[in-house]
């Protein structure tokens, strides 16, 4: 077993030299998996996700029994004692199928576009929130606020607890969630948080001008509002040499737009974070669920050596001659025959995507889809890919 | 008399407002249930035409999300007109997202596609049991059980409501279709139905196949 520290920075290099296209002796490997680590380590997602301590305890767990290079998230994603402790949360938990599901919403109304375009801010403090929790409403909302405060101090700590215990313990650089600056399209905040993919699809044909004001409006952001405009301002040139991409954004929303609306709602927004990336010498992580394979003219106009891009649905070896020698490819190993496929199967899927994608760079090993629940996966063809792909040689 | 063909290529064209002026002009001219019948018609061809765009690329998801509403409306808006007018179905389905998946867009994208291609549908909303699937199909008799899923674990409530079915008596009478994100030719065997796909209108094309 090699030192932590050597391992940090061996992954740390891996990364950058598989998103420059250099040949590297091994291929990177990144968990993109979820509540699945909960579920494998032997605790239920209803006491995990409300509980640091069991959470840090199945991250770890997990990392001793696979030994993935990278993690997409350390039990970040979904934080929900802190909207729990203001009253309310859209996730539906089933322990019995360690699933987590959202109920449909829309916190945003048609008429609320010219408030987001005057001031996003307000609007997520005025009207957002107190639709969204209700109980802000009500007396009492101020003790709700210092509870979710605390709770966010919690989280807070966690986050900090076990990116530190990640890497000083097994060598493993933070996970892309969370601990990466992470910038969206605001279309896709929309999407996934205010507005919903009902009420988008209306808008996308009811009222395009005002969606799209409001995209110009707000820009590249986070879920608080903080633009990648102003996070600019603060950058250095070069490549942060102790994490992997220095940004991450991510591509969900995009899944029901047209070519063609995907250039007007959609690219100007990316094309910004990738501009960023060759202005700045930066390496971003673009994680694009569904199937991507009409928008590969828009990703052909990428900086080189400047992104990688995770697919979730696509046929990579397609892709590959498309795109590849353009943007690093991560992905590719399908969950479904993770979950219904032999051991030697999914070994012999592993060395394909290896050999076909990576013997000239360019590639970070992945599962195809975000693993969360428990027919996701089987534990022995994970164990056994993963021992395959740390010991395969290039 | 009602422009169908104006009132066709305007669904097509998924042009709201020209819809709507279509319907509110119809309806304000006091139509008999099979003038009404005819508008109807005219909707379900637009919607075709919507699929086929859908299939050729052009209009994506967003596009038959909206194309649903749009649908729903101009049937709302017709529906005082048709009452008593006899609506000639090809076929009956029941259709539901399954066990321990709550996703119901594809569902219900799904579902404004074949009722616009001519089937009754069933719908047995999302989280469906296959306890749910057997009690309806036994009362209604479909043609087709339509089960949609999003996430991997919903292929397993696929195969245990087909099983479901085959213990009642039920499954020889029917065919099965399953839709979603995880399926593919694979997963179609190992659950037991008669087709898979991942496209609605799609979908849709494999019932009416079933029905002629």
């Amino acid at each position: 077993m090699k030192d932590a520290k050597l391992l940090y920075q061996e992954r740390v290099q891996l990364y950058k030299d598989a998103a420059a296209h250099r040949k590297t002796s091994r291929v990177l490997n990144l968990a993109n998996i979820w509540t699945w680590i909960v579920y494998d380590s032997g605790f239920k997602l209803s006491e995990a996700l409300f509980d640091s301590k069991i959470m840090g305890q199945a991250v770890t767990r997990f990392q001793e029994k696979y030994q993935f290079d990278f993690f997409m998230d350390f039990g970040f994603r979904n934080p929900l004692a802190i909207s729990g402790a203001l009253g309310h949360t859209d996730y539906i938990i089933d322990d019995e199928a360690a699933s987590l599901s959202i109920k449909d919403f829309s916190y945003v109304e048609p008429e609320d576009y010219d408030e987001i375009c005057e001031n996003y801010t307000k609007f997520l403090w005025t009207k957002f929130l107190p639709r969204k929790y209700r109980k802000l409403n009500e007396p009492g909302a101020k003790a709700l606020m210092l509870n979710a405060s605390g709770e966010f101090g919690k989280f807070a700590q966690y986050a900090t607890d076990i990116v530190q215990t990640m890497a000083t313990d097994y060598g493993v650089p933070p996970s892309l969630f969370t601990a990466t600056p992470l910038f969206e399209n605001f279309y896709e905040i929309l999407f996934n948080w205010l507005r919903g993919i009902k009420g988008l699809s209306l808008d996308l044909r009811q009222r395009p001008d005002k969606l799209k004001a409001a995209l110009d409006s707000v820009g590249m952001a986070d879920l608080s509002g903080n633009t990648l405009k102003a996070f600019k301002q603060t950058s250095r040139k070069g490549t942060d040499q102790d994490r992997g991409p220095d940004v991450l954004t991510a591509l969900l929303g995009h899944s029901i737009l047209s070519k063609k609306q995907f250039e007007v709602f959609y690219w100007p927004y990316l094309k910004e974070v990738f501009d960023y990336a060759e202005e700045y010498d930066k390496i971003v992580h673009v994680f694009a669920e569904s199937e991507n394979s009409r928008f590969y003219d828009f990703f052909k106009e990428a900086p080189k050596n400047h992104v990688v891009i995770h697919l979730e649905l696509d046929d990579m070896f397609k892709a590959k001659k498309e795109i590849g020698d353009t943007v690093c490819l991560c992905g590719g190993m399908p969950i479904d025959l993770l979950y219904n496929g032999t051991v030697q199967a999914n070994i012999d899927y592993a060395k394909r995507l290896i050999d076909e994608l990576a013997a000239d760079g360019g590639f970070i090993f992945s599962q195809n889809k975000m693993v969360s629940y428990a027919s996701d996966c089987k534990a022995e063809n994970l164990k056994a890919v993963n021992d395959f792909v740390r010991e395969y040689t290039l | 008399m009602v422009n169908v063909q104006l009132l066709t290529q305007a669904i097509g064209e998924l042009d709201e407002s020209q819809v709507i002026a279509v319907l509110t002009e119809f309806v304000a001219a006091t139509p008999t249930a099979e003038e009404a019948l005819n508008v109807l018609n005219a909707c379900q061809q637009g919607m075709n035409v919507v699929g086929e765009r859908y299939e050729t690329g052009e209009y994506f998801v967003g596009d038959l999300i909206f194309a649903g509403e749009l649908l729903t409306r101009a049937v709302e808006m017709i529906k005082p007109v048709l009452q008593g007018a006899g609506t000639a179905t090809i076929g009956k389905i029941v259709l539901g997202t399954v066990q321990g998946d709550i996703h119901d867009i594809g569902k219900n994208i799904f579902k404004s596609l074949v009722e616009a291609g001519g089937f009754k549908v069933y719908d047995l909303g999302v989280d469906t049991s296959p306890e749910a699937f057997v009690a309806k199909a036994r009362e209604v008799g479909p043609d087709v059980v339509g089960m949609s899923g999003v996430l991997n674990l919903a292929t397993t409530s696929m195969k245990n409501t087909v099983d479901a079915l085959k213990a009642a008596g039920l499954r020889d009478g029917v065919k099965v279709l399953i839709g979603g994100n995880p399926v593919n030719s694979e997963i179609c065997k190992n659950v037991g139905a008669d087709a898979c796909t991942t496209n609605a209108a799609q979908g849709v094309k494999i019932c009416q196949g079933w029905v002629r």
